[in-house]
């Protein structure tokens, strides 16, 4: 059998994790004539590209994109796991159960490893929580009192921040949309005397600003308001015509 | 000489004029209600189309208006996308320059 069918089949003389001891390693004084023209076997190049991605992965991804911590956990999980598996020749005797399901060896411990991690990133992510309060206004009479204005309920720290020249910070959240999935808000520039602008920053949207995603921040080229050239007066008909499926009931 | 700078600025004239003509183009707004209660439609898409090309949906706002900018003068077919529903709502509409005031309507 030559040395790629070899390749193909894997080694022929071991089996990772079978007998549970470690694995001889490049280099071992036993044998270093064998380890001169010791080639990558496939197991060997899937072990350890799971263990370069997974470790790489769990590093850098949380580094350029908001991945939720369960991701971050599964991908350490998986580079120590195929360490393990590589160095140690698996795990044996170790067992997880997840409800009905009883997994062994490495992925027992890719999986323990990972809840493990998870539970401790989650609680290290709290702070980007979002939650909705709902609640009542009612005066002495115990009626509600109406209408509130936006000024009657204050948040500190302040979700809307004023800065000098012009500038401004808001924290917004994502709200659930029309097909359940998750929306970004409209924002509504306006001041007295000019006409409103608005901004959609849902990452489709075509806005006449910038938008500018970097993780968590989002900027915004300056918003332009301009002195309206006359208010708001109906000055044209709209005859209502009979609905027809259009979009293929998508909406845009 | 004289002459030709006149010329020159003449056609420099015309160009300009072409080119601003070329970008002309209509702001359409108006107001969206609920029909049950007349309350602002908010967060509703409001999109114009014509010969099958549609805008980039605008938003209703709080106040219930909706603004759709750069809109080319013309004939155009006015939807309003209803959450929860398949068709949008349809108003035939003439778009004129610069604003194109859409009476209030009322939406489910």
């Amino acid at each position: 059998m030559g040395d790629s069918q070899q390749l193909m089949e894997g080694r022929p003389d071991r089996a990772p994790g079978a007998n549970g001891s470690p694995s001889p390693g490049k280099g071992s004084p036993a044998d270093p004539d064998a380890d001169q023209s010791r080639h990558w076997y496939v197991d060997e190049v899937i072990v350890a590209a799971f263990a370069f991605l997974g470790l790489a992965g769990g590093v850098f991804l949380p580094l350029r994109y908001p991945v939720p911590p369960i991701t971050t956990s599964f991908l350490l999980a998986t580079g120590l796991a195929a360490l393990a598996y590589r160095y140690l020749g698996g795990i044996q005797g170790a067992t997880f159960s997840v409800g009905a399901l009883k997994l062994g060896g490495a992925l027992a411990a890719l999986v323990g490893i990972a809840l493990l991690i998870n539970q401790t990133l989650a609680k290290q992510s709290r702070g980007l929580e979002v939650f909705e309060v709902s609640g009542q206004i009612v005066g002495d009479g115990g009626h509600g009192i109406q209408p509130l204005d936006s000024k009657d309920i204050a948040v500190n720290p302040p979700l809307y921040q004023e800065l000098p020249d012009g500038r401004f910070k808001l924290d917004i959240h994502t709200t659930n949309g029309v097909d359940g999935k998750p929306e970004m808000p409209l924002l509504s520039f306006s001041h007295d005397g000019y006409d409103p602008h608005y901004v959609d920053l849902n990452p489709k949207a075509t806005n006449d600003v910038t938008v500018t995603r970097n993780g968590q921040r989002i900027d915004l080229t300056p918003v332009v308001l301009h002195h309206p050239a006359q208010p708001y007066q109906p000055n044209v008909t709209a005859q209502p015509i009979a609905p027809v499926a259009q979009n293929g009931g998508q909406h845009p | 000489m004289n002459r030709l700078r006149w010329k020159r600025m003449a056609a420099w004239a015309v160009l300009l004029a072409i080119a601003t003509a070329a970008h002309a183009a209509a702001t359409v707004r108006g107001k969206v209600v609920r029909d049950k209660d007349k309350s602002p439609a908010a967060g509703y898409r409001v999109t114009v189309m014509k010969d099958n090309v549609r805008t980039t949906p605008a938003r209703v706002g709080q106040d219930g208006m909706y603004y759709i900018y750069n809109v080319s003068p013309g004939p155009y077919q006015l939807e309003i996308w209803v959450p929860n529903t398949a068709a949008p709502v349809i108003y035939n509409i003439q778009v004129v320059e610069p604003y194109t005031d859409v009476p209030q309507i009322a939406v489910p």
